[in-house]
Formats: structure tokens, C-alpha cells, sequence
């Protein structure tokens, strides 16, 4: 089962504004309806017009989180309040992190976090047939072009994997077309 | 951290002149609870604290800044001007931001400050100005006769943090502090002339090189130490116009015959400082007699216009080759900082930062 298919997220900036920015948000709203979460950091950083439907704004509230956050913030200078938020929300409500920062997913390294990024949700929603491949594909070329940041190397591998993935299905169809043409006819008589 | 959140929390409201009734009451909680939470008895809830940031105007990611005194910036205790409180409090986050942005790419303390000269022992405080003018040109490698192309990259290159700010409604053109922990610091009010700011940078860090010791307040104060500015004032015009290269260049290109309104420009733009400080400087070196006439041509009635203004593209010059910038460009494009910490370190919402970052990337692609 996808790692993405029953738990819920904790969705961080770079991630919830690459599908804002490329008006795809439905498509989380889709695949994680009922089990977004967002820390209220996080919802403080992105435009105050942003639609956030099914997303539970997720305030940092008790002891744990707060020390959590302490932590992270001493210890990773380099991250900001939005993916501290994003991780102590993913640590404490057994979530997958959201992000397609390499600071955050280096941070998390330890921490028994599951984590994906703009190309695993786009691809989840190919393996969930929600989205066809050439569709995702064109989708996370909107998103660079939107200032996503994805490695060329990330984004041929993902082109790749769905293109192939593309392949054998045809392939197993017409397998399966010529299985049926040929049974067809002993069927018939 | 919730003692620190508290603090801060704290002497925010205080700044605002909230009372503590009142700002329970805007947050929806009780005063008791309030006061826990300003004490490090309680936790606040992010939404409280967010809540509390956007009522009292200022970045969350404040909230979570130790104020350890060697950070503090300290004033002049007797300051002849007073920016507003907001204007102080960014200026004082930009100075924090950029210290830990130095020390997030690991170049802090690369630069030393500046040196400190001791107090004159003698009467003439002006002539004591020039020389550690001539001292300073010297020390940064600027040579006797050479004019100062671009005041913003020098001071820059030395560490110290400029601000360039757009401080409307109020008669402040610079303001410098200091602290152990951020060296230098300057304050450049951007909507005065381009000859204004150069100026007051310069002006500024005649008191950093002069007045070390008197940076010792938390908070400037009202009363203008008339010598101080004085001392100032002389630094900054040796520094940024010289006698020697005045005269030379009086000398070589202007001529004692006849000194129009052409040649003060033509000084101006040489000197990139105003036709006021070419017109004083002129004077006080025995070049020119007082001319009204010549001073209300170059000059004018109204103070905020300059005859043959120098163009902004000096400070967009700076701003290219900025310390401050490149580390931030550095700091994100190699991945050493998330984009929500660039958003807090540079003062902007996700969206502009990463629109930012965009086009720092696309300035790396080779055409």
C-alpha cells in the first residue's frame, strides 16, 4: 500500500504552494480529504486568500510539540518556523511529511518520519488513478515553472517512471486484447 | 523557550502600550493567564502567539529571539534624531537577520569592525575629524586623491550593516548603533536624495570611528551633542571630499578665473556628494569666496532636490555585489536554508521569497 494512501499529511509552504500556484490544490483536497493537516506556522507564511479546504490548521499547543520545536530550532538553523511546524505536526499526529525542502527532509532523518514531496503526491494521484501520467507529468512542469524546486534529475526520473509505467499497462492491455481476441472466437462457437 | 516567548511577549506589549487587561481581552484570554504566559509560567498556543504577533504588528519568528545584552543594539545617548519605534525595531530584526544568516553560512566574524580612535585631546575637534578621516581613507586603501565611486560597497565590504529604509514623515536621514554582536550598524533613511544617504552613511560612520563610547543606550535619546555632530559632519566631508583631491582637481580642471554653477556639478558628480557639500567644501578650503548667487543656483530653496542628481543605479550597484544579498542567495541556492527561514530573515511571505529565489536562480543560467 502507498505510504501515502492512510495516514494523514502535514503539508508544509513549498508543497501546498506549488499545487496553489498551479490552481491543482482540488487535487490534495482529492487525495487527502479529512487528513491534511497544516500547522498554524505554516498557514501564517502562505497568502491569506489561499483556499484551504479540508485542511485542519493544527495549532502547536502542549508541552511535547512546544519542546519539539525548541529542538528543531536549535539544532536546525536553517529551517523556518512554517517546517519546523510542518515536522513537530508529522512527529506528534503520526503523519507524512509534506515538503520538497532538502533542509526538512534532512532534519527528519531519524525521527521515524515518512516523507514525500510534490512528485510523490503527483505520483500517488497517478497510482490512485486520479490523474493520468501525461497530465502529472505537465502538471509538475507548471509547478517549476512556478518556481518549484525540483532537481532535473528528480523530475526525469519521475518522467521516466510514469512513462514506463505508461508502457506496460498499454502493453498489458493489448496482452490482454489479443488474449480475448484469440479466446473469443471458442467462445463463439 | 516559553520563558523567552513570554519575554518577548511581554516587552512588545509594553512597547505598544497595551495593558495587560486589554491585550487578554484582544486574545481572547483571561489576564491571569496572560500574565503566566509573559512570566514563563504557561505555554502559549501557537494560535494565541500568532494572533499576538499580528496584533502587535511584528514577525512571529521574533517572538523566539533570545535578547541576550550582548545583542542589544545601543544607541548614542545623545542622538540629534529619533527614529520611531517601528522604524527602530526593523531596523534592529534586519541587523539580527543578518547576523544569522552569517552565522547560518559560517562567515561570521570574517569581517572585523571597525577601529575605534581614541577621543581628541585637543580643542580643535574638526581637525581631528580629518585626520581620522584621512586615517580611515588610508586604512581601507582608498588613496589620498581618489574619490569615493560607491560609499555603500565600501562600508559594506568592512561588515557594516546598512539598512536602507523609507522612513516618511520624519527629519531622519541616518542613524548608526553598535553592539558587541552585530559591530557596525547604520540606518539609511531612503527617501532623501542619493547624495543625502551617501552623506549620512558617511556621516554615521564618522560617529562608529569617533563616538564608540558613547553608544552605550538602548533607546537614542533627544539631546543633540552639538560637538559630536560637528565632529560628524567634518568626517564626512574628509572622508568623501578630501582637501588635497579637491584642490587637485580645482586645480587641474576648474581654475581660479571663474567658478560657475557648471563646475559645482561638475565637482558634485566627481565627489558624488551634493552641491552643498562641494560649495562648503569649497569654502572651508580657501577656494572659493562666499557667493549667494552661486549657492542659490546650485542649491535651490527646497532641500529634498539636488541640481544634477546622482542616480539610483549606485545603490542598485551595491545592492548587486551586497553582503548581505549574496549571503541570503548563497544561504538558498545552495540549500543551506529552507525557504521559510529565507521569508523570516529577508521580512517577506513564502510566496515573494520563493518568487525571489526564482529569479536568483534564473540569474545563475547562462544565457
Amino acid at each position: 500500500m502507498h505510504k501515502l494512501h492512510a495516514a494523514p499529511v502535514s503539508i508544509d509552504a513549498s508543497v501546498a504552494l506549488d499545487f496553489h500556484l498551479t490552481n491543482s490544490f482540488e487535487i490534495l483536497v482529492e487525495l487527502f480529504a479529512g487528513k491534511m493537516l497544516m500547522s498554524d506556522f505554516v498557514k501564517n507564511e502562505l497568502p491569506k486568500t489561499m483556499d484551504l479546504r479540508e485542511t485542519t490548521i493544527v495549532p502547536l499547543a502542549n508541552t511535547t510539540e512546544w519542546e519539539l520545536l525548541e529542538k528543531l530550532k536549535k539544532e536546525k538553523r536553517g529551517l523556518g518556523l512554517g517546517e519546523i511546524g510542518a515536522i513537530v505536526i508529522a512527529k506528534t499526529r503520526d503523519a507524512v511529511l509534506l515538503t520538497n525542502d532538502k533542509l526538512a527532509r534532512n532534519a527528519i532523518q531519524g525521527m521515524g518520519i515518512e516523507v514525500a514531496g510534490s512528485i510523490g503526491v503527483l505520483e500517488y494521484a497517478v497510482e490512485s488513478g486520479r490523474m493520468q501520467s501525461e497530465a502529472a507529468i505537465e502538471l509538475l512542469r507548471k509547478m517549476i515553472l512556478q518556481g518549484a524546486r525540483i532537481s532535473n534529475e528528480l523530475v526525469t526520473n519521475f518522467e521516466d517512471r510514469l512513462r514506463n509505467k505508461k508502457k506496460t499497462e498499454v502493453r498489458k492491455l493489448s496482452v490482454q486484447a489479443e488474449k480475448s481476441a484469440v479466446v473469443r472466437p471458442e467462445q463463439t462457437s | 523557550m516559553k520563558e523567552v516567548i513570554g519575554q518577548n511577549l511581554k516587552s512588545a506589549r509594553e512597547s505598544a502600550q497595551i495593558s495587560q487587561d486589554d491585550f487578554a481581552q484582544k486574545l481572547g484570554i483571561s489576564r491571569a493567564t496572560l500574565s503566566a504566559i509573559e512570566n514563563g509560567h504557561s505555554t502559549i498556543d501557537s494560535t494565541k502567539l500568532l494572533e499576538a504577533a499580528r496584533l502587535l504588528g511584528r514577525p512571529v519568528s521574533e517572538f523566539f529571539s533570545e535578547r541576550i545584552e550582548e545583542t542589544a543594539l545601543l544607541y548614542r545617548a545623545a542622538e540629534n534624531t529619533i527614529a520611531p519605534e517601528h522604524a527602530r525595531k526593523d531596523f534592529e530584526r534586519f541587523c539580527r537577520a543578518y547576523r544569522e544568516l552569517e552565522e547560518i553560512v559560517e562567515v561570521a566574524d570574517s569581517v572585523l569592525p571597525p577601529p575605534e580612535y581614541a577621543e581628541p585631546q585637543f580643542a580643535d575637534v574638526k581637525a581631528f575629524a580629518e585626520l581620522v578621516a584621512a586615517s580611515e581613507r588610508q586604512r581601507l586603501g582608498i588613496g589620498p586623491l581618489e574619490p569615493i565611486n560607491n560609499m555603500f560597497k565600501v562600508l559594506d565590504e568592512q561588515g557594516v550593516r546598512i539598512f536602507l529604509y523609507p522612513l516618511d514623515g520624519h527629519d531622519v536621514w541616518g542613524i548608526s548603533a553598535y553592539s558587541a554582536r552585530f559591530g557596525a550598524c547604520i540606518f539609511v533613511n531612503a527617501l532623501t536624495t542619493v547624495e543625502r544617504r551617501i552623506f549620512s552613511l558617511a556621516h554615521e560612520y564618522g560617529h562608529l570611528v569617533m563616538h564608540r563610547r558613547m553608544f552605550n543606550a538602548p533607546a537614542p535619546k533627544g539631546k543633540a551633542d552639538k560637538t559630536a555632530e560637528l565632529m560628524a559632519d567634518a568626517f564626512a566631508a574628509n572622508f568623501l571630499v578630501p582637501a588635497d583631491a579637491l584642490r587637485t582637481v580645482f586645480h587641474r580642471d576648474i581654475g581660479e578665473k571663474a567658478i560657475g554653477p557648471e563646475d559645482i556639478v561638475f565637482l558634485k558628480r566627481y565627489f558624488r556628494v551634493s552641491a552643498k557639500v562641494i560649495y562648503k567644501r569649497l569654502l572651508e578650503i580657501k577656494l572659493l569666496k562666499e557667493n549667494g548667487d552661486l549657492l542659490r543656483a546650485v542649491t535651490g530653496e527646497d532641500q529634498t532636490k539636488e541640481i544634477a542628481p546622482l542616480g539610483d543605479d549606485l545603490i542598485a550597484d551595491w545592492r548587486r555585489v551586497g553582503r548581505f544579498e549574496h549571503l541570503a542567495k548563497k544561504a538558498s541556492l545552495e540549500e543551506i536554508i529552507s525557504l521559510g527561514k529565507l521569508a523570516e530573515i529577508l521580512g517577506g511571505s513564502a510566496l515573494e521569497t520563493r518568487k525571489k529565489v526564482q529569479e536568483w536562480r534564473k540569474e545563475l543560467t547562462i544565457a
